[in-house]
């Protein structure tokens, strides 16, 4: 007992242990803060660290050494009610904001002008979400690690190995069109798939890329390599379809396709030699031939060269686009004398009128195209329709590009065979019976390397069959690492294996601050058998708010002088909603802006503080302002906080300025009264003793 | 078609006609007839357009501010080729082609300095005029490898966007102005009335030609309020000044500057005074008051010491006399300040200085003025309060003075518009008080090294003194001074305004300590060569108490004040930001030395100790944060 007794002397009854309690309190909060690396190296952020045993354990020893300090060493006067004041306010606060902290949520609630948002994406707590063509949903990602990378190839995977980063098997729930009700099924059901799917974490990097690879694999497919002069390369892969095209200039790309046998080959460089089919009338002559841009085709006394194909050409009309050629049209007269005109000639456009447009050359202003003929053809004796086919997608269709090499393998020969497609030339074909090629590339700019060349570029090609594609995640560079993306999230990623029975697949997954409301940046998976595929994504976790929320509009206001564009200073920014509460069907307007938040409250009475809701302004894109995104939270305690911050303050102006101040009056009462007591006394001790003396 | 396209439209049209004009009316200079630019500058005075007034990123400016600002902005430091900034902005303006291969742009970080010297297929000459010069011209940096270098860093390492970032917008102001289709088009002018909208000078032309047409449905855009005859005619003298500028036609710029000065002024009746517009030159030129009061603190400083170990009440008397000018002054740059804001914000609530670091700074140190110079006249203290005031004042100014005007770093010193964010009742009460508590932090923080410095300086015998005569308990129990009620109703140390000396005049050695065994005060005159040292001691420790008590309870308030404005404005009052957590870690460390002064004999010692770690945390509390830690107030 004596030990007991001199512990608790010399712990919790002590002022010094008390001292040593702040000191290490003041530590651990100057290196929580300021030493960030120690922290990170933990895993922690700000909250972690500061919710973390070891500050708990000093703020409880600290609430007992001041509650037994308080009781057993200063007497409740009038002159100690200051330090009874602070002690008790600093007691009240560590303990308001223990559970301030253990019951806080806050994130972000991202809202669009016109629409309702139900949830709320979490600050601190991140989930993995999935998407199918039917439905979407998230599995929390608990323990996630936040600072450093974690893998295999970096050694410490086994950080991941825990429960919620493990075997993780979501639900979705999914809409049926017919009954418009949901039910919740596995993602296997929705996809259609025979065996579960599960998900595992097995890599996390803070600061992630994507880096696709092509790797020798002995089950793999067939690839080609391309290597320029300069000895770059790069392989294209026909099974992958992230890899089987390259592009050669902003102009020109090149595609793999890998067919059967050979003879698939022949069929398909035939079909390019069909692509564009004329069905031309002189009179009451018809004819129907392939033709190639590029090449010139003699009909009946007319000369008609193919110029160019234009994909997807704008109608003058305005109403909608179609595939068109054009062509440089030759007439010869039995004179000798010839008239010229181009003409351009719609796909699938036989009957209407604006299926052939012909246009006079070398009318003065007209421009080189020539002078467009508005009403009817120039030369009524020859009618040309147009049909365009592309089953298999040999030609390119996108703006601005005009070439296309398509190099085929087949699965029962060496060789190669390369097509080159283009919008204004003739097919082009090049073979060989073994696995290399060299091709003559006319569009080098941009292949394999970012300078510039003028002359065309000797691609050596070579084939390899067992290539496997593959995706790994890279760690970014520190100096190209951007802190301020980083502190939203930006640059997460996780490698997530993906397992459906025996099949599994690793795939990298990119992070989004806010998920569900943008398209998905990763692959598509497929799980063999499964009707459909799916994609995933890293975001914060959402949560459900307590209340809908309806973004009715959104200002922006610039100081004097400025105005919408990103580049002026901002005075203040306000986002009007309207809160829709369904547990009482209420419909409540309130504003948030920069300094003057929105609040939602429901219950609350005598003894219960209720729910209580922050909603604050808390950014804006200046590209568009029917977009704002709110800051939300709940605020548990904070009432308490106030008032405990409340009695420290009261209890410091009280002990510094007003206890001197009653110490000098009772001093002056107490010498006052001693003086009248001393003065009677006096009166009382000579009287007597004069009575006495007297007696 | 909207207002803005149309107005677009016709100051197109106008810019067109005024540049056709202008053209025509600049023939190409006859070379030896041209004037020197020495000579050309020396010939002019430009005093007349110096105080005019226009708008420049949401604040209304002189052209002499908006000149300096750019020209600093342009090339890191105060002037181009030694000329006057608002020569160089007219000469940027008016004839461009001269600066677009000058090295003016300014590589201030040199990490980029050395990347660019090293970029490859860099022309030798250009690399030996970069290394020279430290920078680079318009011309260079807008070439495409160059921007293609710069894009490629930007990507690789993060950590040099910022300075990458700080070229290009100096490169664009250079563009700006001169790229200018018709000089000086790119100022907005003052509107007719108070709060209108600011309009750039192709707009009023375009009001100008609009007054011309008949259409009813187009007049109706027409800007009211302007005088229409004084625009053109502004119009005209901008392009004979242009002319005459490009012929450098000292005589002619002259004339038409005068007619400029003239007619601008009297453009609008919502013309910023004159008064206002001589003042604000004024403040700028006298480096917004912060040199003239930084030495005018040192002065009463260095007095104030002297006092303290002088029995000369005289010299106590002029350190308060500098102090009390030096705060003069420093009010005055923190009034003109506020009342220049004002003018741009058009609400004086809304413009109290106190919005970034150096008004913060600023601000700081007057409350520390004010406080120590209270104390001082109050308690008589041989001029310890006053030298703790004074050295924080100084110390103050000559920060504002050298951060911004030496190292050119920007730390808000041009006025200018802040983040929607800080415009709150809550900014003033929060930073007001915490940078209050602040100014009270260095106060105590000199106290406290002053009482070691002379602590470990003193005869070993000073040491061995029981710890209760070096500390504030000296002069606990002296008799109360009867006229200073008011310091006795708030002394913050029981005994603390029954100071010693109370007269003034008499030394250290004629201190009095209680006698506890009897609890009589006695009269403590030693004879001892030692005891104005112990007195000194004690009485820089009672000094110390009152101020940090003072700045403890200051500073609790502000961390209560921003946390209860971080609610509001956060979501949460407290969130761990280091800003916050460091505030809170400044106010322990002044909990710890409350309560280690109850439990320690060296009480003094202690104090001392504590206070320059205190003073340490608060420092990097305010300064070391915004640099090493990445937080939430990054204004602050």
């Amino acid at each position: 007992m004596p030990a007991l007794r001199w512990i608790f002397r010399h712990t919790l009854n002590s002022v010094p242990s008390g001292i040593v309690l702040l000191v290490l309190i003041g530590l651990y909060i100057a290196i929580g803060s300021g030493a960030a690396g120690l922290r990170e190296r933990l895993e922690m952020d700000e909250l972690l660290f500061f919710n973390w045993w070891p500050f708990k354990v000093l703020s409880v020893l600290l609430v007992i050494n001041l509650m037994t300090v308080t009781i057993t060493r200063i007497p409740l006067t009038p002159t100690r009610y200051g330090v009874w004041s602070i002690h008790l306010g600093i007691i009240l606060l560590l303990i308001s904001l223990g559970a301030y902290y253990n019951q806080k949520v806050e994130g972000l609630v991202p809202l669009v002008r016109g629409q309702t948002a139900t949830a709320f994406y979490d600050r601190w707590e991140r989930a993995l979400y999935i998407r199918t063509p039917f439905a979407q949903n998230s599995v929390p990602l608990e323990g996630l690690p936040r600072f450093s990378a974690y893998d295999e190839p970096l050694g410490n995977a086994h950080y991941l190995d825990r429960s919620p980063l493990r075997n993780l098997e979501p639900q979705l729930t999914v809409f049926d069109s017919e009954s418009r009700q949901g039910h919740v099924t596995t993602l296997a059901e929705a996809i259609g798939a025979a065996q579960p799917v599960t998900f595992d974490i097995i890599g996390y990097y803070p600061y992630g890329e994507t880096q696709g690879w092509v790797v020798d694999s002995a089950a793999g497919n067939t690839g080609l390599k391309l290597t320029n002069p300069k000895g770059n390369y790069t392989w294209i892969v026909a099974s992958e379809s992230a890899d089987a095209v390259t592009a050669i200039s902003d102009r020109a790309f090149v595609e793999h396709r890998h067919l059967d046998t050979a003879a698939d080959v022949e069929i398909a460089t035939a079909a390019a030699k069909k692509l564009h089919k004329l069905t031309v009338k002189v009179g009451e002559a018809s004819q129907e031939i392939a033709v190639e841009p590029g090449k010139t085709y003699e009909i009946a006394g007319y000369s008609i060269a193919v110029e160019e194909f234009k994909p997807q050409w704008p109608l003058s009309s305005g109403q909608g686009r179609a595939d068109a050629l054009t062509m440089v049209v030759t007439h010869k007269s039995a004179d000798g004398s010839a008239t010229q005109f181009r003409r351009m000639v719609l796909a699938g456009r036989e009957s209407s009128g604006d299926a052939q447009t012909d246009f006079e050359l070398g009318v003065e202003g007209a421009g080189p195209f020539g002078k467009r003929k508005r009403d009817g053809v120039l030369d009524a004796n020859i009618t040309i329709a147009y049909t365009y086919t592309d089953p298999t997608r040999l030609l390119p269709t996108m703006d601005g590009v005009t070439a296309k090499y398509v190099l085929f393998t087949a699965g029962d020969s060496p060789g190669i065979t390369s097509l080159r497609v283009s919008t204004r030339q003739p097919i082009q074909i090049e073979k060989t019976t073994d696995a290399t090629l060299r091709l003559n590339v006319d569009a080098p700019a941009g292949l394999l390397d970012s300078s510039p060349a003028s002359e065309p570029v000797a691609i050596a090609i070579e084939r390899n069959d067992h290539l496997r594609h593959s995706d790994t995640v890279a760690i970014v560079s520190p100096e190209r690492r951007d802190r301020e993306v980083a502190r939203a999230g930006g640059g997460q990623m996780v490698r997530v294996k993906v397992s459906s029975g025996d099949w599994s697949q690793i795939v990298p997954v990119g992070f989004d601050q806010f998920a569900l409301q943008n398209a998905f940046t990763g692959p598509n998976i497929k799980v063999p058998g499964a009707q459909v595929p799916f994609q995933l994504m890293l975001g914060n976790l959402r949560r459900a708010l307590p209340v809908a929320v309806r973004l009715e509009s959104f200002e922006a206001m610039p100081y004097a002088g400025g105005d919408l564009s990103g580049s002026s200073m901002m005075r203040e920014f306000r986002s009007n909603i309207t809160f829709l509460d369904p547990s009482t069907n209420l419909a409540t307007r309130a504003s948030a802006s920069l300094n003057e938040p929105a609040f939602f409250k429901r219950g609350g009475g005598l003894l219960s503080p209720g729910e209580s809701w922050i909603f604050s302004q808390a950014s804006w894109n200046p590209q568009n302002l029917d977009f704002t995104a709110l800051q939300v939270g709940n605020r548990p305690f904070v009432t308490n906080m106030i008032v405990a911050c409340g009695m420290i303050l009261g209890g410091l102006l009280y002990t510094f300025y007003l206890k001197p101040i009653i110490i000098r009056r009772m001093k002056a009462n107490a010498l006052r009264l001693a003086q009248a007591r001393k003065k009677p006394q006096r009166t009382q001790s000579d009287e007597p003793q004069e009575l006495v003396t007297s007696a | 078609m909207n207002l803005k396209s149309l107005l677009l439209l016709l100051s197109i049209c106008l810019s067109l006609i005024c540049s056709f004009a202008n053209a025509q009316a600049t023939p190409p200079a006859n070379a030896q007839s041209v004037m020197s630019d020495s000579a050309f500058a020396a010939a002019l005075k430009l005093d007349g357009i110096r105080s005019l007034s226009l708008q420049d990123r949401q604040t209304i400016k002189t052209w002499d501010t908006f000149a300096r600002q750019t020209v600093s902005q342009i090339a890191g430091r105060s002037r181009i080729n030694d000329r006057d900034p608002l020569f160089t902005l007219l000469d940027i303006a008016f004839v461009p082609e001269k600066y677009l291969d000058q090295p003016i742009l300014r590589i201030k970080n040199p990490q980029l300095l050395s990347d660019l010297l090293a970029m490859p297929g860099l022309d030798p000459a250009m690399r030996s005029s970069i290394e020279a010069t430290k920078a680079v011209s318009l011309g260079f940096w807008v070439s495409e490898p160059v921007q293609q270098f710069a894009t490629q860093m930007q990507q690789q390492v993060i950590a040099s966007r910022d300075s990458i970032n700080q070229i290009q917008t100096s490169a664009q102001v250079l563009t700006q102005l001169s790229q200018m289709r018709a000089p000086l088009d790119g100022l907005h002018f003052v509107p007719p009335a108070q709060g209108a909208d600011w309009h750039r000078l192709p707009e009023l032309q375009a009001n100008m030609a609009l007054a011309m047409i008949d259409d009813p449905q187009l007049k109706q855009h027409a800007l009211p309020g302007y005088d229409n005859l004084r625009i053109a005619r502004i119009t005209s003298a901008i392009t004979q000044l242009s002319s005459a500028w490009r012929n450098r036609d000292a005589a002619a710029v002259q004339t038409q500057i005068d007619m400029l000065a003239r007619e601008l002024p009297t453009l609008t009746s919502s013309y910023p005074s004159a008064a206002r517009r001589e003042t604000e030159i004024l403040y700028n030129k006298a480096y917004k008051l912060t040199l003239p009061g930084a030495f005018i603190y040192f002065a009463a400083f260095v007095l104030f010491i002297i006092s303290a170990y002088s029995k000369r009440q005289g010299i106590r008397r002029w350190a308060i006399g500098c102090t009390v000018l030096g705060l003069a002054l420093h009010t005055l740059g923190i009034a003109i300040r506020w009342w220049l804001d004002q003018s741009s914000t058009g609400s004086w609530f809304y413009s109290i200085p106190i919005k970034n670091q150096f008004e913060s700074v600023m601000m700081s140190a007057w409350f520390g003025m004010v406080v120590g110079l209270i104390l001082e006249l109050c308690w008589k203290r041989k001029g310890l309060f006053g030298a703790a005031a004074s050295f924080v004042g100084w110390m103050s100014l000559v920060a504002l003075f050298t951060v911004p005007y030496i190292f050119h770093k920007d730390i808000g010193n041009e006025i200018g518009r802040s983040t929607g964010i800080l415009m709150s009742y809550w900014l003033y009460v929060h930073v007001t008080l915490a940078t209050a508590s602040y100014a009270l932090i260095g106060m105590s923080f000199l106290l406290g090294v002053w009482w070691i410095a002379r602590y470990f300086s003193a005869p070993p015998e000073v040491r061995a003194m029981g710890p209760n005569r070096l500390s504030s308990d000296a002069a606990r129990g002296e008799p109360e001074p009867q006229r200073e009620s008011l310091a006795m109703a708030f002394s913050p140390v029981p005994a603390l305004a029954g100071a010693t000396d109370v007269g003034g005049g008499g030394d250290f050695g004629r201190s009095r300590v209680p006698d506890y065994a009897t609890g009589v005060t006695r009269a403590y005159t030693s004879s001892s060569a030692v005891e104005p040292i112990r007195a000194l001691l004690a009485h820089l420790d009672a000094c110390n108490v009152v101020i940090l008590q003072l700045a403890f309870w200051i500073l609790g308030v502000a961390i209560v004040c921003g946390a209860i404005w971080a609610d509001v404005s956060w979501g949460r009052p407290w969130g761990w930001d280091p800003k916050e957590t460091f505030a809170l870690v400044t106010w322990i460390v002044y909990l710890i030395i409350l309560h280690v002064r109850l439990v320690t004999k060296q009480k003094a010692l202690w104090t001392a100790i504590l206070c320059i770690v205190g003073f340490f945390v608060m420092l990097f509390n305010w300064i070391g944060v915004n640099y090493f830690l990445v937080g939430l107030h990054s204004y602050a």
